[in-house]
């Protein structure tokens, strides 16, 4: 039972958001990863290859890429394909632009151990306080 | 959370430094909340994009003079797009004490005819990077900006948009900085603070991942493909600790290895044991840590690397570059000396990309005449990528850098082959790439 799983990291950027959180364990590439007209993942081998991050919170571990990583993000939510919140495991340069470009929710930084690519999984529906930090899986996906 | 202020800053953001000074503070601030820093840094040198914003995706079809592109970054002076809430009449200047530099644009330097561009596209990026310079921008126009005197010293603080410069950095000067972006960059070099954060910290400057070399690492291209091999094995946000008893690498492998590497992993910091100022011993690259994990490259784990970058048959070749990052004077010699004698086939285009600076030191010594001889063309500011309509219509492609490879294959329909600056040369004298397997 992971519904009602708090898990608590550091408020990097407010304010709350709710939605289904689309968990990327290892990232997305930044260049050559996103179709920023579609918001489609398309980069070779990535497990939500084909799937949009239109409307979801993405989780991830960090950013993946090059230094333009943030671009893809800020050009698919001027394109209106964007994300709605972000979950980083460890904040890093790149996560830090992205959220600062996209003006998105974001709890980050996870104590050791506590590992959000894990304990939350796809289709989950989440709450990120982006000023707390404060994560909770409001519903499984099974029971969406 | 609350980052701490100086009292010059705070005065900065009282708007007693101006307007764009306050504005860009605020955006700084912001994004050390964001990072979770607790103070700002002075940020002494600055490498930023300040050509014309657009890029070839705006050309599919090839033609230049569209009156909307010919518009951008020209009357707002990008501050628009990169610094939302700063009215472009209020921005004057970047930070005074800041040595701002800008990266590579989407023209040559030089010229418009050889790039398949036109006058009045050359001339719009021309005078926007003039208005760059009465913001306060030396222009230099590079992706290697250590190559045009752009060269901090250990421990300074500094902000780039090129992730292998934030690689040299870091790993060879000892500076200290953060990747990030575009956005954060231009807003840094206006106010002159960034967070204090990340790999400003002494205590996160140690090696996480130590790579064991078992490898030929003699030829610069053996760097460039061990960019590849380390970045596809390494976590992110790792730092690499290269050791084992290699040929000590000098600025041009190194500058291979490091575009490489950023591409293939989005690393910031690479310690090479004995090279790098803070890796002399292999103890002082991981300070007390112990790695998360070790590898070994061997000879065979870089020959897949170059037979995995170069088409596989082969055939004509029509377009060949070399020069990522912007090459030498002195890399432009070498050239020139195994040129020499030999000439370019006709239909076949063959360029070397290098910085200004470098360019004047070569046209000094006569190496961009003798290289012209050869029916070579020495560009600047750009690359394959980066230059607009540069290798338009080409059939073939061949080049000796992996990333431009890596990025072409994609951007390109036709086939793209991968060599050593020699095998580069051979095929712009005979139109025809011979594949060699290496594995």
């Amino acid at each position: 039972m992971r519904k009602g799983t708090v898990l608590q990291g550091r408020g990097a950027k407010g304010p709350s958001v709710e939605g289904i959180a689309l968990v990327c364990p290892n990232s997305i590439l930044g260049w050559n990863g996103l179709d920023v007209r579609t918001g489609e993942i398309i980069e070779e081998g990535h497990i939500h290859k084909g799937e949009r991050i239109t409307g979801k919170i993405l989780v991830m571990p960090c950013s993946r890429g090059s230094i333009a990583w943030s671009d893809y993000f800020d050009d698919c939510q001027r394109n209106g394909v964007g994300p709605i919140g972000f979950v980083f495991t460890k904040m890093d340069s790149k996560c830090g632009t992205a959220v600062f470009v996209t003006q998105l929710p974001c709890a980050a930084d996870f104590p050791e151990g506590v590992d959000p690519c894990s304990i939350i999984h796809d289709g989950d529906l989440i709450r990120v306080d982006g000023e707390t930090g404060r994560v909770e899986i409001l519903e499984e996906r099974g029971a969406l | 959370m609350n980052v701490r202020l100086t009292p010059e800053e705070q005065a900065m953001l009282r708007g007693e430094r101006g307007e764009a000074k306050r504005v860009a503070l605020e955006k700084i601030v912001e994004l050390a909340e964001i990072l979770g820093a607790e103070e700002l840094v002075p940020v002494t040198k600055a490498h930023l994009c300040c050509g014309s914003t657009a890029s070839p995706a705006d050309f599919p079809d090839g033609v230049l003079d569209k009156p909307e592109v010919l518009a951008m970054g020209y009357d707002d002076w990008q501050t628009l797009r990169k610094c939302k809430g700063l009215e472009p009449k209020e921005f004057q200047h970047f930070n005074e004490d800041t040595f701002v530099l800008d990266d590579v644009h989407c023209t040559d330097s030089f010229g418009w005819e050889w790039t398949q561009q036109t006058k009045s596209f050359y001339e719009n990026n021309m005078a926007i990077l003039q208005k760059a310079a009465e913001h306060g921008v030396v222009v230099g126009s590079t992706c290697a900006p250590y190559l045009a005197g752009w060269v901090p010293v250990m421990g300074e603080v500094v902000v780039t948009t090129e992730s292998s410069n934030v690689l040299y950095c870091n790993s060879v000067l000892g500076a200290r900085c953060n990747g990030g972006g575009g956005i954060t960059t231009f807003c840094a070099a206006i106010c002159g603070r960034t967070p204090k954060w990340g790999l400003h910290l002494e205590e996160n400057r140690h090696g996480t991942h130590v790579f064991h070399m078992d490898c030929d690492l003699s030829t610069r291209q053996r760097w460039d493909v061990l960019g590849f091999a380390v970045g596809k094995r390494l976590a992110p946000n790792a730092i690499p600790v290269i050791c084992g008893d290699f040929e000590r690498p000098d600025t041009v492998k190194l500058k291979s290895f490091f575009t490489a590497l950023a591409t293939a992993s989005g690393c910031e910091m690479c310690l090479i044991v004995g090279v790098s100022p803070e890796a002399q011993t292999y103890e002082m690259a991981m300070g007390g840590h112990k790695p998360a994990a070790e590898f070994t490259i061997t000879d065979a784990d870089l020959n897949a690397e170059i037979d995995a970058l170069c088409h596989p048959e082969s055939g004509p070749v029509d377009f060949l570059q070399i020069g990522c990052p912007n090459m030498t004077a002195d890399e432009l010699r070498k050239v020139a000396l195994y040129m020499d004698g030999k000439q370019v086939k006709d239909g076949v285009r063959f360029c070397l990309f290098t910085n200004i600076a470098q360019y004047a030191m070569a046209k000094a010594s006569g190496t961009i005449e003798k290289l012209e001889q050869t029916g070579a063309k020495v560009l600047t500011s750009g690359c394959i990528l980066r230059t607009i309509n540069v290798a338009r219509g080409a059939k073939g492609i061949g080049l000796s850098a992996g990333k431009l490879t890596i990025c072409s294959k994609s951007d390109q329909v036709v086939p793209v082959y991968y060599g050593t600056d020699e095998e580069v040369c051979d095929a712009a004298v005979s139109g025809w790439w011979e594949v060699k397997r290496h594995a």
